[in-house]
């Protein structure tokens, strides 16, 4: 058997329409990629030529013409250079330049060779005139319609250096307006340390302004410097304002750095709105790297750079790498620090932040303890009497306790404490139950979840009575299954309440015959082995409030007016409690009429 | 049925309503419960539960509470607290106005997990039989077909019926190939390898872990992967690289779902003197045990406290031995069946 080898055959035209089409996510990316070659040409005839120049990248726009040029005074391209760098694809020669330099001062940008392909997704016609810095006594005119094919002739020599022309496509027109452009270039190139210039009358470049990380702190003052991170801010923040910003330093672990800033918009709970913007080797790589923050900084946005991080081929995204995990962690102690340092010097700045983001806070918090100790006395939680600090709420409860309702507003318990003016925290907002627990697990105190067992035997203290009294309390006010238990609680004027036991209703509910027609047999044999166990055999209980004067005087009644003060507790218990089910022998419509009867029996007997 | 059509669709209907905040506490609960971001599922569950029940929508309760199960059960193994309530969801998610809700079906697999997480060995036959009895009602194209032949396989495993699980899991690879799905084949691998650990077919474990690690895209995945990874190649004796595989224990301390791998692994990697065995590790299991117990998962707290009783006998500290082995005893009233929990901790008894 014989093997034969063969090369295998690529058809160009189909993979320039692919790569052009489907590497870049915008087409504006096309203006990055260009001023980066740029640049990199600029820093190459530095490294190559010992030429005495000041490098400098001009961008013009021109709307009628419907044109964009970038034009650079870096090294240029020979003959060769064009055929071998410019027109072939995935060759790129500031790889080859950075792969031969030993140090890295001199930063390039470009690594895969494919950054030119990026003028053909936005232009028509794309031409090149240059002269290398080698043979400055040779210019070249570089044209090329499509990617797939180009001519290349002799030009009258130029300054050294490159200009692309773009003529641009019907749809991207937009490019050679002028605001679009410096829009573009003061995201995409604002950290280059060559100048651009956008129309060459404009007198400043558009990447003047450094970012604050890379300023001298020595010589700039500290209102100065807050100035320009709020300004460097707004630049990179798309959606909202600035509000103040946090710095982020290298560490011993990651080199990189940048600025965060916190939001000025008010945000719930489970708002998102992170972005994070990367720079890798002086360029914009990726406008949304929001993973880069922790989940619950959904109201922070930032500016990183690190040299450390890897492009993906499209440069629109870094690799996950551990780069990327130790960075995340360096960002999330930065945002956690800077946090604590505003809360204890900013304190205007930290009230406004409290007020906007106290939603987004309190989900923050449960996420790290340190942040928690920061915020534990400042954030508020909804609350019966308002929005409330926790200690505000221990100052207007008791013994450092916390009330939360986790059920239906309206519930017995609700009342009662909203006739006592005591705060109940509302369980069912936002983090509002996990942060006072978390808050009671920290720093001490209670949490007392009205409503559920364990709530009960706290807010409706057992009290022992006489066999007597308890039997005739039983006999009173309870029906078959129900239990009457004697306590005592506030206010004093509310005489007892009901409470229907749940374990009771899911036990009848999971045992109950017909419940064999509606669920599979195999499963419901594992929730019939829970209910088995439970114990429930009382199907709900009144709390007896043995401080009640309605309740003292009951017991020490007797005949009929004790049944009548009986039938009327009972009914108004009900009536209040608002439970309507017959399983548990509470039946509102009877209650009603009881009521209505006894009353009308009252007033009788008060005639008599 | 697709459950995540059925979603989609309540949603734009509950954005038409008004009701865009419930909409985003529902995206933000599968999202952050598969993120393993659990400190935001407990905090908006209570509120995504008012909203659900404040417009009476029975259905998209059942999906709150399936999640917050999810949450709770699959990645936090809390059982103690969360049977009643997946009993509870069970009985509701089966009512006249709630069966027809496509993840009604899930309320039954909380419910089993519950069972499956408290005492996988002791639950077998009940676990298979609900697995099979699901798997009747749906086909290929439901996205319960991968975790409910997860479930039914990884039965079979604590059945210690490991061929027959690979036999199945073949069985449910060629369905999903069949409806195009064969991707999804390795969301089933956990019980594959664990079959293929027991039966001491290293080499295909690894090689399906491997083909995982460039799958796994979040961050729970990838972390599961390692774990298992430090554990096969202790297996097979490449003792430093399952070192550099096995997560820290802080890394794998706040998700309980993750201690019995990665005991394992540890057990096996300080055995082979890769890591130290000392009162260090001692108390990581100490710990993972006490935690797993408290959280009613009776029969991996059970068998890391008998592995902490080995780890100390190497270390020749047969008081700690004996301690480890009177807290496992204490747990065997608590387990569904004994099955050879008895026997296990006697013969950890006599080597003492």
């Amino acid at each position: 058997m014989t093997t034969t080898l063969f090369k295998t055959q690529v058809n160009l035209g189909g993979l320039m329409e692919v790569l052009s089409k489907n590497l870049y996510s915008t087409p504006t990316v096309a203006i990055r990629e260009l001023v980066q070659n740029a640049h990199d040409s600029c820093v190459r005839r530095r490294i190559e030529s010992q030429d005495d120049f000041e490098p400098m990248i001009n961008i013009i726009t021109d709307q009628t013409k419907g044109t964009l040029v970038i034009e650079d005074n870096g090294a240029g391209l020979t003959h060769d250079e064009i055929i071998n760098y410019l027109a072939t694809v995935g060759s790129g020669y500031t790889r080859f330049l950075r792969d031969q330099q030993a140090n890295d001062d001199e930063m390039m940008i470009g690594y895969f060779g494919l950054g030119f392909l990026s003028a053909y997704v936005v232009s028509k016609r794309l031409e090149v005139w240059t002269t290398s810095y080698q043979e400055p006594e040779n210019g070249w005119h570089f044209t090329s319609n499509k990617a797939e094919r180009y001519s290349l002739e002799d030009a009258p020599p130029q300054p050294t250096g490159m200009r692309v022309v773009l003529h641009l496509s019907e749809s991207f027109l937009d490019l050679a307006d002028a605001f679009v452009i410096e829009h573009l270039l003061t995201r995409y190139c604002s950290l280059l340390p060559v100048p651009i210039y956008l129309n060459s009358h404009w007198d400043e470049p558009v990447n003047h302004q450094p970012p604050p990380w890379r300023l001298d702190k020595a010589t700039v003052s500290p209102i100065i410097l807050k100035k320009q991170c709020l300004e460097f801010a707004k630049r990179f923040e798309n959606s909202f304002e600035p509000l103040c910003t946090i710095p982020i330093a290298p560490t011993k672990d990651s080199n990189a750095m940048g600025l965060l800033w916190v939001q000025d918009a008010s945000t719930y709970g489970t708002s998102d709105h992170r972005n994070i913007t990367v720079f890798v080797r002086n360029m914009l790589v990726s406008p949304d790297e929001r993973h880069l923050l922790p989940v619950w900084a959904g109201f922070v946005g930032g500016v990183i750079e690190s040299d450390d991080l890897t492009p993906t081929a499209s440069r629109e995204d870094v690799q996950k790498d551990g780069t990327y995990e130790k960075i995340q962690s360096q960002i999330n102690e930065a945002l956690i620090e800077g946090l604590a340092n505003i809360a204890r010097k900013e304190l205007s700045t930290w009230r406004r932040l409290l007020k906007r983001h106290n939603e987004g806070l309190l989900g923050a918090a449960l996420c790290d303890d340190r942040l928690f100790k920061v915020l534990a006395n400042d954030l508020k939680v909804p609350t019966s009497e308002g929005d409330l600090t926790v200690p505000a709420i221990f100052e207007r409860s008791h013994h450092h306790k916390i009330y939360v309702s986790i059920g239906e507003e309206g519930s017995y318990e609700e009342v009662i404490f909203r006739a006592l003016m005591t705060p109940i925290v509302s369980g069912i907002r936002y983090a509002a139950l996990p942060f006072c627990q978390r808050y009671t697990e920290l720093f001490g105190g209670k949490v007392i979840k009205l409503g559920t067992q364990s709530g009960n035997a706290i807010v409706f203290k057992r009290e022992k009575i006489s066999d007597a009294d308890q039997q005739k309390l039983q006999s009173l006010l309870a029906q078959t299954g129900q239990k009457v238990i004697p306590s005592r609680f506030q206010p004093s004027h509310l005489p007892m309440v009901l409470i229907p036991d749940r374990d009771y209703q899911l036990k009848q509910r999971v045992e109950a015959d017909e419940v064999d027609r509606r669920i599979g047999a195999a499963v419901l044999t594992l929730a019939r082995d829970y209910t088995k166990k439970l114990q429930s055999e009382i199907s709900a209980y009144f709390y007896v409030n043995l401080d009640s004067p309605l309740i003292q005087r009951l017991l020490s009644a007797t005949g009929e007016t004790q049944q009548q003060i009986a039938n009327l507790l009972r009914s108004f218990t009900l009536m209040m409690g608002r439970h309507h089910d017959d399983k548990l022998g509470i039946d509102l419509s009877e209650a009603l009429a009881t009521f209505s009867e006894t009353i009308l029996q009252l007033i009788e007997d008060k005639k008599v | 049925m697709d459950i995540w059509k059925w979603v989609s669709e309540t949603q734009a209907e509950l954005t038409h309503q008004g009701h865009h905040r419930l909409v985003h506490l529902m995206e933000m609960l599968s999202y952050s419960t598969v993120t393993e971001n659990h400190v935001q599922v407990d905090a908006l569950v209570p509120e995504a539960l008012a909203l659900a029940r404040s417009i009476k929508n029975h259905w998209i309760e059942v999906f709150i509470r399936h999640w917050h199960l999810q949450s709770r059960v699959l990645s936090r193994y809390d059982v103690t607290d969360m049977l009643p309530e997946a009993v509870s969801l069970l009985e509701f998610a089966h009512r006249d106005e709630t069966r027809g809700c496509p993840q009604s079906i899930c309320a039954v697999q909380d419910l089993t997990n519950c069972c499956g997480v408290a005492d996988g060995p002791g639950y077998v036959e009940e676990r298979l039989a609900i697995a099979k009895e699901t798997l009747a009602k749906i086909d290929v194209t439901w996205p319960c077909f991968i975790c409910i032949s997860d479930e039914y396989a990884s039965a079979l495993v604590d059945g210690k019926r490991y061929e027959e699980a690979l036999t199945f899991l073949k069985q449910q690879a060629q369905a999903l190939l069949l409806a195009n799905q064969y991707e999804a084949h390795l969301e089933l691998r956990d019980s594959e390898i664990k079959a293929l650990i027991r039966l001491q077919r290293y080499e295909e474990a690894y090689a399906i872990n491997q083909l995982a690690y460039k799958r796994d895209e979040n961050k729970s995945d990838i972390l599961r992967t390692a774990i298992v990874d430090a554990c096969i190649t202790a297996y097979i004796g490449r003792y430093e690289e399952g070192k550099q595989a096995l997560p820290d224990f802080a890394t794998i301390a706040p998700t309980p779902s993750y201690y019995l791998n990665w005991a394992e692994a540890a057990k096996l990697l300080a055995e082979a003197g890769v890591i130290p065995n000392d009162c260090h590790l001692d108390a990581q299991f100490q710990q993972m045990s006490d935690k797993l117990s408290h959280n009613g998962v009776v029969r991996e707290a059970f068998t890391i406290a008998l592995w902490q009783a080995e780890l100390a006998l190497k270390r020749e500290q047969s008081k700690t031995a004996t301690g480890c082995c009177e807290r496992a005893e204490a747990l065997i009233p608590r387990l569904r069946k004994p099955l050879d929990a008895p026997q296990l901790l006697a013969e950890m008894r006599a080597k003492i």
